[in-house]
């Protein structure tokens, strides 16, 4: 799932059965890496049921989502996901305890959520999160926000050519393999791939891992992506 | 003002780590109750777009200013304070914080060198003195918002008990340049005339022979003369000697000797004279625009407020021209001073005793400055009148009207002039040229 949304014009995808099955197709890792985070284990299809509701709640997701509110779609499924299999995980545990209840009513109750109920500060909430983890991913780095401010690259077209750079790291699976083993960047072979130099890379090493972070996860990092992608918000959004 | 999205990743207090949606990580101070995971606009600041200049912000959710801040109500209320007491001070007050504008500046030049800048209500604002001597001079003084009548009273009272004004050395030059448009405020500057008959007053009380020359400079003059270190007064004659035609150096008049040679050199004094008929003249009887062209043709460079300000002279109720210059001798002071009275009152009976004569004369004079301009055949009328002129002084002297046409004519002419039997020794290589001055009676 590269970038799958530039591909599915919100207009088409709510009245299009087809091109909503190719796009729910390829939300799939997206989905279960959600679900899989919030179930603390590996989860495979056709295998967990909490798959087939996290889908289900993307699929609710692209029903509500309005294109023009400012939302990021991926934030907006992820947190219907999570919702949705709180209240998953509650009707299997009254089940367990009370087979009679009423799951129905439960769950209409529990898991609405509409755009305008995500609200501020939901989303200050999740992007508190994702900062949060973010923190901790630096950490294992041995880096802090503090190093960044350091390092990341005043002039405009630094920061450009280190940006560029940094995508091709993250988007190189190759490459990417290389940082998520040694845990850091392999310079000669970046070098070689961007064309830039190796000083200049050198300079940025901090700044091109944090950021080539940022991109590769590009399903927990949701909204702190779109500040390190120029211009991808107006394509998700 | 553009702004960009910011996301703040850590805050310390007021201490915030941004990352903005250039993709720059930044820390910064922010005044804003914002928490971690919100967003906010930073304004760029166009001037330093590309260093990504953060100035301080309003958070995009939450707009408060630190008006509206819980945490610093006390800072409203300090600036209402503050605001009011302003106004207060505004309404009551407001002469006193309005008053103190210089608007005139006045130099004084003897061998101490000052100048004093007055407010509207003509009274003392600054006393600066420039050289050692009017340190000395005036440490004793309290001259600061007293009127400056009273003020040059006392300056040159303290300058006489301390020997800086005696008879050798009795020469004051007064420089006048008004500070500030004419438009703007009423005229209530002195004028040259009154401040040239306070130290004509004071010098002759203190038993001296007052000899008082008074230079009416514009401010842009004023701002030149400062740069080149000199006074008002120094400039003024600097200017007149240099259109003159001699060549001055601004050291030369700042020496308070070599400024008294230039003073009583005759061929200067003759220059003052032809120079105070032109503007008397200009003044009292030709059209303006014989004026301005009189002006531009014969004394292009040196430019004087009253040439360029046709009404200035009708709004400073001023019938003079600017440059004042006034010798007095009295009996018992050295002969030299004697002999220059002399001939100077024979040469103001004619110009200033007879209004009728004077104007005439001027006339004179001025027709055939054009014609020189003109045609240098003429020069021979301009010599005799030059003789006729001489003739009246009964000193025998160099031709003030042929300078400009032909310096170096002049100036043999002068040598020899000053070889034969001039009471001052006209010494060409100091001299700085021609004055005009006007006696008082």
């Amino acid at each position: 799932m590269p970038e799958p949304i530039e591909r599915f014009p919100w207009n088409r995808l709510k009245n299009e059965p087809e091109l909503r099955e190719e796009f729910l197709q390829e939300s799939q890792p997206f989905i279960r890496h959600v679900v899989s985070q919030i179930c603390r284990r590996t989860l495979d299809w056709g295998r967990d049921e909490e798959l087939s509701e996290g889908l289900i709640a993307y699929n609710d997701a692209i029903n509500h989502y309005e294109e023009d509110r400012g939302v990021p779609f991926l934030a907006y499924a992820r947190l219907l996901i999570k919702r949705r299999l709180i209240d998953y995980f509650r009707r299997q545990a009254a089940r367990e305890a009370l087979p009679m209840g009423d799951e129905e009513f439960e769950r209409s109750v529990d898991i609405h959520l509409s755009l305008n109920e995500f609200a501020e500060k939901e989303q200050n909430r999740e992007r508190a999160l994702e900062i949060q983890l973010f923190n901790q991913e630096l950490h294992r780095f041995g880096l802090s926000f503090k190093d960044l401010v350091s390092a990341s690259p005043k002039h405009r077209d630094t920061r450009e050519t280190l940006l560029r750079a940094a995508r091709q790291l993250a988007l190189d699976d190759e490459l990417w393999s290389q940082v998520a083993m040694k845990g850091k960047v392999p310079m000669k072979a970046l070098a070689a791939k961007t064309k830039i130099h190796p000083k200049v890379l050198e300079r940025g090493r901090k700044y091109i891992l944090a950021v080539g972070l940022l991109i590769n996860h590009r399903h927990e990092y949701v909204y702190l992506r779109e500040y390190v992608f120029p211009g991808e918000r107006g394509g998700q959004n | 003002m553009n702004t960009k999205r910011a996301l703040i990743l850590e805050k310390d207090g007021q201490d915030f780590i941004l990352l903005t949606s250039e993709g720059e990580f930044i820390q910064t101070k922010l005044a804003i109750d914002a928490a971690v995971g919100e967003e906010i606009e930073l304004p760029i600041n166009q001037a330093a777009a590309d260093d990504c200049e953060i100035m301080p912000l309003k958070p995009l959710e939450k707009v408060k200013t630190w008006f509206q801040e819980a945490g610093s109500r006390h800072r409203r209320w300090a600036s209402i304070a503050a605001i009011l007491v302003f106004a207060l001070v505004m309404t009551f007050n407001w002469n006193l914080l309005v008053h103190p504008q210089a608007v005139a500046a006045i130099s004084l030049d003897f061998n101490p060198r000052l100048e004093l800048t007055v407010d509207r209500k003509n009274s003392v604002l600054e006393v600066n003195p420039i050289n050692q001597d009017a340190q000395e001079l005036v440490n004793t003084l309290k001259l600061r918002g007293k009127p400056l009548n009273a003020a040059i009273s006392a300056i040159i009272q303290e300058a006489a008990e301390k020997h800086f004004i005696d008879l050798e050395q009795d020469w004051v030059v007064v420089g006048i340049s008004p500070l500030v448009e004419e438009q703007t405020q009423p005229a209530q500057t002195p004028t040259a005339k009154e401040i040239e008959a306070i130290v004509y007053q004071e010098v002759q009380k203190a038993g001296m022979t007052g000899k008082v020359a008074t230079f009416q400079v514009s401010s842009e003059q004023r701002a030149k003369a400062q740069t080149e270190g000199m006074t008002t007064a120094e400039y003024g004659l600097y200017e007149v000697a240099k259109q003159a035609g001699l060549e001055v150096q601004p050291e030369t008049v700042k020496d308070a000797a070599e400024r008294v040679r230039l003073l009583e050199n005759e061929a200067i004094q003759a220059e003052i004279q032809n120079y105070v008929e032109q503007l008397v003249e200009k003044f009292q009887g030709n059209s303006p625009d014989n004026r301005s062209k009189e002006t531009k043709g014969s004394k292009a460079s040196f430019s004087m407020p009253w040439a360029a300000d046709k009404d200035y002279q009708s709004k400073q109720n001023r019938n003079n021209p600017g440059f004042y210059f006034n010798n007095r001798s009295f009996p018992g002071t050295d002969n030299k001073n004697k002999d220059n009275k002399n001939n100077a009152n024979s040469k103001f009976d004619k110009e200033n005793g007879k209004p009728a004569n004077n104007h005439k004369h001027k006339n004179d004079k001025n027709s055939k400055h054009k014609d020189q301009r003109s045609k240098p055949q003429n020069n021979k009328q301009g010599k005799e009148q030059n003789n006729q002129h001489n003739n009246q002084q009964g000193n025998p002297q160099k031709n003030p009207q042929g300078k400009s046409q032909d310096k170096q004519q002049n100036k043999s002419q002068s040598n020899q002039n000053s070889g034969g039997g001039s009471k001052y020794k006209v010494d060409r290589s100091n001299s700085l040229g021609y004055y005009f001055w006007q006696i008082r009676s």
